[in-house]
């Protein structure tokens, strides 16, 4: 039980997809303008993990080695077209708000880091937890850019207002500010792990 | 199980198996969903026509006509009452905007005046050009194109020779665009209408009106040609060297100016 607590834990702060090994930062500077949109990418991608490290893990035996990249690229943009057709027909409006993002899960190193480093090497449980640990990971890093960029852009959060948006710094809502509030997030949860 | 071995004929099955089912899946994903896919699309555009166009009893859809103004498409959706043309929206489109493309569903009554719009699309700068959708109907100073009439009021902004429309506060590129747009639509649905036979009810009393305006309009369309080519060459810097008159406000500014400010 402890192994597999273990395994979920190590996405979300030891092994943060953004905060810790830095993948993804297309779709992570690219979609938090605001927290709800971080939120929608968190989990869009993390479904996405979920899914494609449960066939990988699944498949595992049946791919020879040197095909594996393909195949689990396959997989993986297999289940990115299923979530576009999907959001496109019930979610118009997430699809209004992450637009190109969507398709750009393919391309998102976390994506085929976890099946390379873990969901082709380990067991099906295994490989779920882990990939729902980097999808709750990779949502909360967003969730927490989305919302600092939010706030100190537009002096909203989650769209309810905090402070009047005259205030607010419009460099953060574009992609300056982005690099910026990441910068600073990375080395607040570095300074958090270190004392931890 | 043991692992299946890299040799030829195994990479070949394994492959092609998680392809052939991948596809598979696929494919009947996309049959679910077509259906849903198309509707949303269409209630999507049923309800931007709806919001923008005068009254109608005819399906606007059915009897769209489309057109190409400078490589970009138009759709004209007539609004009819009986046989008899009522108003239109038009969704037009350009690519002279701030960053990518924006399009814009505009509302027109018989005669061509704007009733309403709704950008349906654009990636203007957040804060700045994409306030485009509440701008251009805030009643405040000459903002608004609601009521006015792109056949008697100049559709430019301000600060070219002769606009009668305010710009967007330290967003001008974004707004020649959307006003680019709003010219655009308008011409495409007096085409429409002489095309078509059909008659811009009140078009009649002011027929030398607007021809005159008309005129006017073509010689500034091709000095607007003309700066969109320089700034075309060479983004923002250029344009503003090129342009004295417009060195008051900066269009790229991206942060809060205490004169953007003033202008709130």
């Amino acid at each position: 039980m402890e192994k597999y607590w273990k395994i979920f834990y190590n996405g979300i702060i030891p092994g943060n997809p953004v905060f810790v090994l830095l993948l993804g930062m297309c779709a992570t500077l690219g979609t938090t303008s605001s927290a709800m949109n971080g939120l929608m990418m968190g989990v869009a991608t993390a479904a996405v993990l979920v899914c494609s490290n449960l066939v990988i893990s699944l498949i595992k035996n049946l791919v020879p080695d040197k095909v594996r990249i393909p195949a689990f690229i396959v997989v993986i943009a297999t289940f990115v077209t299923v979530l576009q057709l999907v959001v496109n027909a019930w979610l118009p409006a997430l699809n209004a708000s992450l637009g190109i993002f969507i398709p750009l899960i393919v391309v998102n190193c976390i994506l085929l880091g976890r099946a390379e480093a873990f969901a082709s090497k380990n067991g099906i449980v295994a490989s779920l937890l882990d990939g729902l640990g980097a999808g709750v990971g990779f949502t909360f890093a967003l969730v927490l850019l989305g919302a600092s960029r939010e706030l100190l852009g537009t002096g909203r959060l989650f769209g309810a207002m905090i402070y009047p948006e005259d205030y607010g710094m419009l460099l953060f809502v574009l992609a300056p500010g982005a690099f910026i509030a990441l910068g600073y997030l990375i080395a607040i949860v570095n300074k958090i792990r270190k004392v931890s | 199980m043991k692992k299946l071995a890299s040799t030829l004929p195994n990479m070949i099955l394994s492959l092609g198996a998680i392809t052939v089912a991948a596809g598979a899946l696929l494919g009947w994903v996309y049959t679910v969903t077509k259906e849903p896919i198309e509707q949303q699309a269409m209630q999507q555009q049923v309800a931007a026509i709806s919001a923008v166009a005068p009254k109608f009893d005819n399906n606007p859809e059915t009897d769209r006509w489309e057109t190409e103004v400078n490589g970009v498409p138009v759709t004209v959706y007539p609004a009819m009452m009986g046989d008899r043309l009522v108003g239109a929206a038009v969704k037009a489109a350009s690519f002279n905007g701030f960053a990518g493309e924006i399009v814009v569903m505009c509302g027109f009554d018989a005669d061509g005046t704007v009733r309403d719009y709704q950008v349906l699309s654009q990636a203007e700068t957040p804060g700045l050009g994409s306030k485009m959708q509440e701008w251009f109907r805030d009643p405040t100073g000459a903002r608004s194109v609601i009521g006015k009439n792109p056949g008697s009021t100049s559709f430019y902004v301000s600060k070219d020779t002769g606009g009668e429309i305010d710009a967007i506060t330290a967003a001008t590129i974004s707004s020649r665009a959307f006003l680019e747009i709003m010219r655009t639509a308008f011409e495409s649905y007096r085409q429409y209408a002489s095309t078509h036979g059909l008659d811009m009810a009140a078009a009649s009393g002011s027929d030398a009106n607007s021809g005159a305006s008309q005129q006017h309009k073509d010689t500034k369309e091709v000095k607007e040609e003309k700066k969109t080519e320089v700034s075309d060459a060479d983004s923002g810097a250029s344009e503003r060297k090129d342009d004295k008159k417009h060195n008051e406000r900066d269009d790229r500014i991206y942060f809060q100016s205490p004169k953007y400010k003033e202008n709130r």
